[in-house]
């Protein structure tokens, strides 16, 4: 029963970016009891207007597998980071044009160029920066937390 | 609920100054900036939800809070809730709310309360990315000569409101639990100081801030404020179908 209630939680993707919340590092555990599912997630931002859907999303999964039990989901009040996306979401949002900021500066997702220039704090959405790419022209948002935005991640 | 009533009206600021900034997602400064103050908004409200939520008031007790309470309940700064702001307003009230709810951040000690510090943290981190884009704002304004004059006219009419900013509600007492025995007049003093700084790094000379702070008055006084509840009201839909905090 854990493991195929794990496995549908691992499937169950963010509401506006079509990678899943594990992979964005969004989803944090995962605690099943005999009647109780406790799902820990951390938001990207506290202001995320995901998380009702995200929770509405994780307990519909959950229900698939058994409708019977009880979904908890906690939020966690501790900063998301760019690291905590794994290598496969990382892979999976340059496939959609997105950029992760890990430290260096944002590559861009189209010509694999560190040479691209911010155009703000803030972009389409609260957990996205845009960039423009000195080297093809293109623009892109790359997922970045408030710590990274202020240089402390 | 523990006894926060300047935490609490701290909430009121940002919960109308974010329902204000929301108006720019069509007002138009540019497209950059209309999505700017769309998150900006967003994180408003969030931050006031979590501050409410630390004076231990549940989910269904904040959205009462923002929706019900009375007019003579509120507590806001003039520099909140003023309607149809222009953008050198905005960019001044904007400016001088920030740099306070920094300041009022710092203050927030509850050793005790691990989830509530860490909260803390984050709302300080979301905010200095606030602070930063009013902070280039400033310095825009302050590169043109009559741009520069027309702000600092806005900035000298935002410094005669923020008298109120680290005043108690009007008829309530003190101490705050969530900042506990600091004086609400050093916060006063900080915040003056550190805006004065922003102004004065960018080059607009920075008027005599207030550093005194007076009571808060309540909301049923202020004409502007009704208006701008019964907008919120409006919003809320019929039979109260938007809820305040519907990112959760």
């Amino acid at each position: 029963m854990t493991s195929a209630i794990e496995d549908a939680l691992a499937k169950v993707e963010d509401p506006e970016v079509p990678v899943t919340l594990l992979d964005l590092g969004v989803l944090r555990s995962v605690t099943v009891d005999a009647d109780r599912v406790v799902v820990l997630l951390r938001p990207t931002r506290l202001g995320c207007p995901g998380r009702d859907r995200m929770e509405r999303d994780v307990t519909t999964a959950v229900h698939a597998v058994d409708p019977h039990l009880a979904v908890e989901v906690a939020w966690e009040p501790l900063p998301w980071r760019e690291q905590d996306v794994t290598p496969a979401g990382r892979a999976a949002l340059k496939d959609i044009g997105y950029a992760v900021l890990l430290g260096g500066p944002a590559r861009c997702p189209y010509c694999g160029s560190e040479d691209a220039k911010s155009e703000g704090e803030f972009g389409g959405a609260l957990c996205k920066a845009p960039y423009t790419c000195r080297s093809c022209g293109s623009t892109f948002d790359a997922m970045r937390s408030a710590l990274a935005a202020l240089g402390e991640a | 609920m523990i006894h926060a009533p300047l935490v609490v009206a701290w909430c009121d600021d940002l919960f109308l100054q974010g329902h204000q900034l929301a108006r720019w997602i069509t007002d138009y400064v540019d497209l950059e900036e209309s999505l700017a103050m769309g998150s900006v908004a967003q994180e408003h409200l969030a931050h006031a939800a979590a501050l409410l939520g630390a004076c231990e008031m549940n989910e269904y007790e904040r959205d009462a809070h923002v929706y019900e309470r009375p007019a003579d309940q509120w507590f806001p700064s003039a520099l909140s809730f003023l309607p149809r702001q222009d953008w050198p307003a905005t960019v001044a009230h904007a400016l001088f709310l920030n740099q306070g709810l920094l300041v009022l951040r710092s203050h927030v000690q509850l050793p005790d309360k691990p989830r509530v510090q860490q909260l803390a943290e984050i709302i300080r981190a979301e905010q200095d990315l606030h602070a930063r884009h009013w902070a280039r704002w400033v310095r825009v304004f302050a590169s043109d000569p009559e741009l520069a004059d027309e702000f600092g006219d806005r900035v000298a009419k935002a410094a005669g409101m923020a008298v109120d900013l680290f005043g108690f509600p009007a008829g309530v007492d003190g101490p705050d639990a969530l900042v506990g025995d600091t004086d609400p007049a050093d916060m006063q003093r900080e915040w003056a100081k550190a805006t004065t700084c922003v102004l004065e790094e960018a080059g607009i000379t920075a008027p005599d801030l207030p550093d005194t702070p007076q009571p808060r008055q309540p909301g049923d006084t202020r004409e502007p404020l009704t208006q701008v509840l019964a907008e919120l009201r409006w919003a809320r839909g019929p039979g109260g179908a938007n809820r305040y905090e519907v990112y959760r």
